[in-house]
C-alpha cells in the first residue's frame, strides 16, 4: 500500500457538496493537504490518501427467495483499491430464503474485520401468485 | 360487484413518499388508511438502490436504499394501516373516489383524502430524440440498476451512458463491479449533473472516462447495438458539424431525466407546475383540490429520499385532518438561476421547508427571495447544483404581512466540469 | 415418413399472413416459413396502417387493381378476424389554389357518392387542428385505420387456428425439384410441397433469383415516423393526407386504433437495407406534419421508427409463376399499398394457383377467430368477470397500456405465439406506451420465463441477433488475477 502513494496526489474533496481540488503530498510521512477549505475537509482528504475506503455494496444468489438476487453491503468501510477483488471472492457465495436485514452472511471479509451484511428481508418464494397456467 | 370500502386517507404509492404519508396519516388520527402499489411489494426506487448513502437527514446514519425501506416496511407492518401491492389504480375523481385493480378484483374506496405518491419515471430515447437504429440494448439507468440488482441480469458487455446524473453514476460503478466495461459516461452540459462524491467514487475509481460537452447522436446496430455516435456539442447544446466519432459498445444507458408521473393526477384536471412537472401544492402537499395532495417525487423530482420522507410525513398529516386548508397567502415564482421550486403555494407561514432547485451549477453567489422590492430571505451560497436542492427552512424567511407573489433568485460565478 | 404440403408460403409479413389466412379457408396442409422467430418482423411492422379508400388506388397498375380487389373483402375478413379497426374516414387537404385540381382528380377517381369537395370552414369544423390556411378538403369517409400488428396477427392466429403450421428461424436458402414436388432448402431443414409462394417483402428479388427468375433489384425507401402519445388521442379525428404528389401519398397525420397520432412517413429512396431514423428525415416529418397541422404536439413524441418500401423500379406488384419451377409463384416489390392490397393478393393468387391445377375445396368447419380481450379497453363489468374467472386479470404490469399478466399469458401461448420482447408489443402492446418498457421490462422477463418457459439467456427483442440480456450476475466466478484472494 506505501508504495501505491508517493509523492504528490490530485484528490477531489467530497467531505461537503463543494468538491474542493486539493493536492496532497507526503514529506517524511507526514501529509501537507493544500487546497481545502475547511479542517474536515483536510482530515478527509489525508484519510482518501493514506487508506481510501468504501462501504461496498452488491448482491449475491438466493435460492426460493421471491426475488432472484439478495442486496447485501459492508459492515464497515472496505479498502478500496480491493474492491474488485472482494466483489469476485463473494461471487461463489449462495444463501437460500428467507433471509432477514443485517442477517451476516460472511464475516471477517479479507482478515479486515469486515462483515458481508444482507440489506433486506427476503421471504420465501410465493408460489400460487400466477394461478392458470 | 367491486369490493366497496370508506377509508380517511388513501395513499396511491407505495415508495418512500407513499410509505410515508400512510404512516404520517395514521399517527396524525386518521383511523382507516389504504397504502396501493403497483409493484409487487413497497419501497419502489428503494429496492433497486442497493448502494449507501441514504438516511443521513433523516436517520442519522448511512443506510442502502433496501434498508432504508425496510425501516419503513418494518413500520407498516407493525401499524393498521391496509397495504395492498400488486394493486394498480385506474381512476381517481374530484371527491375522493378511488377506483383499483388487483388479483382480488376490483375496489372502489372513497376516502375523505388522497394522497398522490406515485413518484416519477425516466425519460426515453424517444423523448430526446437519437436517431438511428432501433436494436435490443437501450436502456433507461434506472431499469437497467433494476435488472442488475434485482434480477441479476446484465444489460451488455461494454457500455456508454449518456447523462452524468446520479443514477448514470451509480448505475457505472455497479456495472464495472460486475464485469461490465463502461466505455464513457457522456454529459451535455459542461459541468456535472450528479454529486461530486459519485463523480469520484464511481467514475474516479473505476477509471471511467466523462465526456462534458458531448452527447448522442446516433446509434448503429441493426439487432444489438453495436456503436454509438458521440458528438461536441456547442453551447446551445447542438451538435458541433464535424466533431464526432463513433464509440464501440453493446449497450446504450440513458440517465437523461425524470418526469413526475402525473397522468392520474392530470386526469382530475388538477394544474400541473411547468418547472416542476407536478402538481402546484402547498407547504403541506395540498393541490389545488383541497382534500387531494401530493408528495415525493410526484410533486418534484427531489435529490434526498431523506427530504421526500420528511416531506411526505407531513403532506400525510395533513391528509388525516379534517379542517379545511388556510387560503393561500404566497405564490413562488421562479427567478433567474432557478430550475424549481416547491411548495409553490405557502397558506401557513413558517411551517416546514421550501426546496429550490438551481438551473445551473454556480459557486460563491447568493439565493433570494423577494416580495415586491423587499427581500425577505437572503444567503449565500458557496456552491449550488441542479442536482443538489437548496433546502430553506420556512420560518427563516420574514414573510410579510403583505400577501402575493414571491421571485426567487440565484446568481453566482459559472462552475465548469467537476 | 417425410411431411409433403399442398402449399408453402414463404414469408410471415402481411402479404403471407394473408395468403395463409386465405388457403386457410381450403382443404389444404399448408405451412409458412419465416426467418424470423414471429411475424410481421419486416415491411409490414413499419408503416401506416390505413385500409387507404378507393379515391387512393392507382389506375393501370396491378398494384391498383388488387387494391380494389382488396376492398370488397375488407367485411368479411374484419368479421373473421375479429380485427379491431377506427372507421375514421379521411380529408385530403389543398393548402394552395393548384391543389384544388389533385382534390377533383381524387374525386373523380373515388366516385365515392358520400364523398365531397368541401371549403375551409366545413373542413376545420370537422378537424379544428388543421391548417387555418387551407384551401379546400376532398372528405372521404371510406377510409380505415387498423393496426398493422394486429391486422398481422390476427390473420396468422386465424390461419393457425384452421391449420396452417407456422415455422420460424426458416432461412431459405434456394429450391429445387422433386418428380412432383418443389423443395425448398432451409440450412436446417429440407421442405417439400406442390405449390410454394414467396412473399418475402425486401428480399422478394433475392428470394426470386434462387430459382433463377430475372427480375430488377428491390429498392428500399425509407420512411419515418413519430408516434405520440395517447393523451394526445382526439387532436386529430380523421387521417389527414396531403395533396398527392408524384412518389406518394405524402406525410399525413393519423389517428391509430389504440389513440396515439402518427405523422409520417417521408419518402426517401435508399441504396441499402437501413432502417435507421435521421435528424433530416425526421426534421422533413415534422415539418410536413406541421403543413397539416400548425400546433401538432411532437413534443409529446414516445417513439420514432421508420419503415422501408420495397419499391421495383416501375413500383408496381410483380407477381409471376417461375420459369424455373412451373408451381411457384414470386410476389415481388409489394410495397404501398401492400396492407390495403393483401386480401386482393390473396384472392389473385388463389386465381393462378387455380388456374395451374390447384383445386379450391372450401372447408366446411373454418373457424373464425375470437381476440382476446384487452384489459384497458373492457368496461368496469366485463373487467370484474375477468378477474373472478382468472386473477391474472387483476394484476397489471404495463402502467402505460394497462396490460394484465392474462394478457401476456395469451399472447405466449396462442399459436403462432410470441417468444420474444417485440412480439409480445405488437399483440398486446406492452413496451409501446409513454414509457417505453422502462416498467413492465421490470415483470416481462420474469413472465417470459415462467410462464413461457423461456431461459433468460434466450430472450430477444426482434431476432436472434438482438438477446435482451448479455448474461448473469454472479453466474462466473471469473479466474482472473482476483481470483487467488479469493480465501475469504
Amino acid at each position: 500500500m506505501e508504495n501505491q502513494f508517493r509523492e504528490s496526489k490530485e484528490i477531489i474533496c467530497t467531505a461537503c457538496p463543494m468538491g474542493c481540488h486539493t493536492v496532497v503530498e507526503r514529506e517524511n510521512n507526514t501529509l501537507l493537504v493544500r487546497g481545502a477549505r475547511c479542517p474536515r475537509g483536510e482530515r478527509y482528504v489525508k484519510e482518501e490518501a493514506d487508506d481510501p475506503r468504501r462501504i461496498v455494496a452488491t448482491t449475491i444468489k438466493i435460492q426460493n427467495g421471491n426475488i432472484r438476487r439478495l442486496p447485501v453491503k459492508t459492515s464497515r468501510p472496505f479498502p478500496r483499491d480491493q474492491i474488485r477483488a472482494l466483489v469476485q471472492a463473494i461471487s461463489p457465495l449462495e444463501v437460500s430464503a428467507p433471509v432477514k436485514r443485517g442477517e451476516i452472511i460472511k464475516s471477517n471479509l479479507f482478515g479486515e474485520n469486515i462483515d458481508l451484511v444482507a440489506t433486506r428481508d427476503v421471504p420465501l418464494k410465493d408460489k400460487k401468485k400466477i394461478t392458470h397456467y | 360487484m367491486p369490493k366497496k370500502v370508506l377509508a380517511d386517507v388513501v395513499v396511491i404509492g407505495g415508495g418512500p413518499a407513499g410509505m410515508a404519508a400512510a404512516l404520517g396519516a395514521r399517527e396524525s388520527g386518521a383511523k382507516i388508511v389504504f397504502l396501493l402499489e403497483r409493484g409487487d411489494e413497497l419501497g419502489g426506487i428503494l429496492n433497486q438502490c442497493i448502494h449507501a448513502g441514504f438516511g443521513v437527514q433523516r436517520f442519522g446514519e448511512e443506510l442502502t436504499g433496501p434498508e432504508y425501506a425496510g425501516i419503513y416496511k418494518d413500520r407498516l407492518a407493525s401499524s393498521s394501516i391496509e397495504v395492498m401491492t400488486s394493486t394498480l389504480v385506474c381512476e381517481v375523481n374530484r371527491d375522493g373516489y378511488v377506483k383499483a385493480v388487483n388479483r382480488s378484483g376490483i375496489w372502489e374506496i372513497s376516502a375523505r383524502s388522497v394522497v398522490m405518491a406515485m413518484g416519477c419515471r425516466e425519460r426515453t430515447r424517444d423523448m430526446i430524440r437519437i436517431p438511428g437504429t432501433r436494436p435490443s440494448g437501450v436502456f433507461t439507468a434506472g431499469l437497467v440498476q433494476y435488472m442488475v440488482n434485482v434480477d441479476g441480469l446484465l444489460p451488455g458487455k461494454e457500455a456508454v451512458i449518456l447523462g452524468s446524473g446520479d443514477i448514470g453514476l451509480i448505475v457505472a460503478r455497479r456495472l464495472e463491479l460486475e464485469g461490465v466495461r463502461v466505455n464513457a459516461v457522456v454529459e451535455i452540459r459542461d459541468s456535472l449533473s450528479g454529486l461530486v462524491r459519485n463523480y469520484v467514487q464511481c467514475l474516479l475509481d473505476f477509471n471511467i472516462p466523462m465526456l462534458f460537452s458531448h452527447t448522442v447522436t446516433g446509434i448503429r446496430g441493426e439487432d444489438r447495438v453495436e456503436a454509438v455516435k458521440i458528438s461536441k456539442v456547442d453551447n446551445s447544446w447542438r451538435p458541433i458539424k464535424g466533431a464526432s466519432q463513433w464509440m464501440e459498445c453493446d449497450c446504450l444507458l440513458l440517465s437523461v431525466g425524470l418526469i413526475p408521473e402525473n397522468e392520474l393526477t392530470q386526469r382530475l384536471g388538477i394544474p400541473i407546475c411547468p418547472e416542476s412537472g407536478g402538481p402546484y401544492i402547498d407547504e403541506k402537499g395540498t393541490t389545488e383540490i383541497p382534500h387531494i395532495f401530493a408528495c415525493g417525487n410526484v410533486s418534484s423530482v427531489f435529490d434526498l429520499v431523506d427530504y421526500v420522507s420528511i416531506i411526505s410525513e407531513r403532506t400525510g398529516s395533513a391528509a388525516a385532518l379534517k379542517n379545511p386548508p388556510a387560503p393561500v397567502s404566497f405564490i413562488l415564482e421562479c427567478g433567474g438561476g432557478v430550475g424549481l421550486v416547491v411548495p409553490q403555494r405557502i397558506r401557513e407561514r413558517g411551517e416546514g421547508d421550501i426546496f429550490v432547485r438551481p438551473a445551473t451549477a454556480l459557486r460563491d453567489g447568493n439565493i433570494r427571495f423577494q416580495r415586491g422590492e423587499r427581500i425577505i430571505y437572503e444567503k449565500p451560497i458557496s456552491i449550488c447544483r441542479p442536482s443538489e436542492m437548496i433546502r430553506i427552512p420556512s420560518r427563516g424567511i420574514e414573510w410579510p404581512h403583505e400577501t402575493g407573489k414571491v421571485k426567487i433568485e440565484i446568481d453566482g460565478e459559472p462552475v465548469q466540469g467537476i | 415418413m417425410k411431411k409433403r404440403y399442398d402449399l408453402i408460403i414463404i414469408g410471415g409479413g402481411v402479404t403471407g399472413c394473408a395468403l395463409a389466412w386465405y388457403f386457410s379457408h381450403y382443404d389444404f396442409e399448408i405451412a409458412l416459413l419465416e426467418k424470423e422467430m414471429d411475424v410481421c418482423c419486416g415491411v409490414s411492422k413499419a408503416n401506416t396502417g390505413i385500409f387507404h379508400s378507393r379515391s387512393y388506388w392507382t389506375p393501370d397498375t396491378l398494384k391498383g387493381e388488387l387494391h380494389l380487389r382488396s376492398l370488397s373483402w375488407f367485411p368479411r375478413a374484419k368479421k373473421e378476424l375479429d380485427l379491431p379497426v377506427r372507421e375514421c374516414g379521411a380529408l385530403t387537404v389543398a393548402l394552395s389554389a393548384a391543389d384544388i385540381g389533385h382534390l377533383r382528380e381524387v374525386k373523380a377517381r373515388g366516385r365515392c357518392p358520400e364523398a365531397e369537395i368541401m371549403g375551409p370552414i366545413e373542413a376545420r369544423k370537422r378537424e379544428p387542428n388543421l391548417n387555418k390556411n387551407l384551401k379546400a378538403a376532398y372528405y372521404d369517409p371510406g377510409t380505415v385505420v387498423v393496426s398493422p400488428f394486429q391486422l398481422v396477427c390476427s390473420l396468422a392466429e386465424c390461419a393457425a387456428l384452421n391449420g396452417v403450421e407456422f415455422h420460424f428461424d426458416q432461412h431459405v436458402r434456394g429450391f429445387d425439384q422433386t418428380s412432383k414436388y418443389i423443395r425448398v432448402l432451409t440450412p436446417e431443414n429440407n421442405w417439400e410441397a406442390a405449390f410454394v409462394i414467396t412473399a418475402a417483402g425486401l428480399f422478394s428479388s433475392e428470394i426470386a433469383r434462387y430459382s433463377r427468375d430475372k427480375i430488377s433489384d428491390i429498392r428500399p425507401c425509407r420512411g419515418e415516423y413519430f408516434v405520440l402519445d395517447r393523451d394526445c388521442d382526439g387532436f386529430v379525428n380523421r387521417v389527414l393526407y396531403p395533396a398527392p404528389r408524384e412518389r406518394s401519398k405524402g406525410i399525413l397525420v393519423c389517428p391509430t386504433p389504440e389513440g396515439n397520432v402518427l405523422a409520417g412517413p417521408n419518402f426517401e429512396p435508399l441504396d441499402r437495407f437501413d432502417s435507421s431514423t435521421t435528424y433530416f428525415g425526421l426534421e422533413e416529418v415534422e415539418k410536413g406534419a406541421h403543413r397539416l397541422t400548425p400546433h401538432i404536439p411532437l413534443h409529446k413524441n414516445i417513439r420514432n421508427f421508420s419503415g422501408l418500401r420495397p419499391t421495383l423500379p416501375d413500383r408496381d406488384f410483380h407477381i409471376f409463376f417461375s420459369n424455373t419451377y412451373p408451381n411457384l409463384l414470386h410476389l415481388v416489390g409489394i410495397e404501398s399499398p401492400g396492407l390495403t392490397a393483401a386480401f386482393g393478393i390473396a384472392e389473385y393468387v388463389g386465381e393462378k394457383l387455380h388456374n395451374k391445377g390447384l383445386t379450391l375445396r372450401e372447408k366446411n368447419d373454418f373457424r373464425f377467430r375470437k381476440a382476446f380481450p384487452v384489459f384497458r379497453e373492457a368496461d368496469w363489468k366485463t373487467r370484474e368477470a375477468l378477474i373472478r374467472e382468472d386473477p391474472d386479470w387483476g394484476e397489471i404490469i404495463c402502467r402505460c397500456e394497462e396490460v394484465t399478466v392474462a394478457e401476456v399469458k395469451h399472447a405466449l401461448r396462442t399459436p403462432p405465439g410470441a417468444s420474444t420482447l417485440d412480439g409480445l408489443k405488437r399483440r398486446i402492446r406492452t413496451t409501446a406506451g409513454r414509457c417505453q418498457g422502462s416498467f413492465c421490462l421490470m415483470s416481462i422477463p420474469r413472465l417470459m420465463s415462467e410462464i413461457g418457459n423461456v431461459p433468460y439467456g434466450n430472450m430477444y427483442k426482434e431476432g436472434r441477433k438482438s438477446p435482451l440480456f448479455a448474461g448473469e450476475t454472479r453466474e462466473e466466478c471469473s479466474r482472473s488475477e482476483y481470483a487467488e484472494k479469493g480465501s475469504c
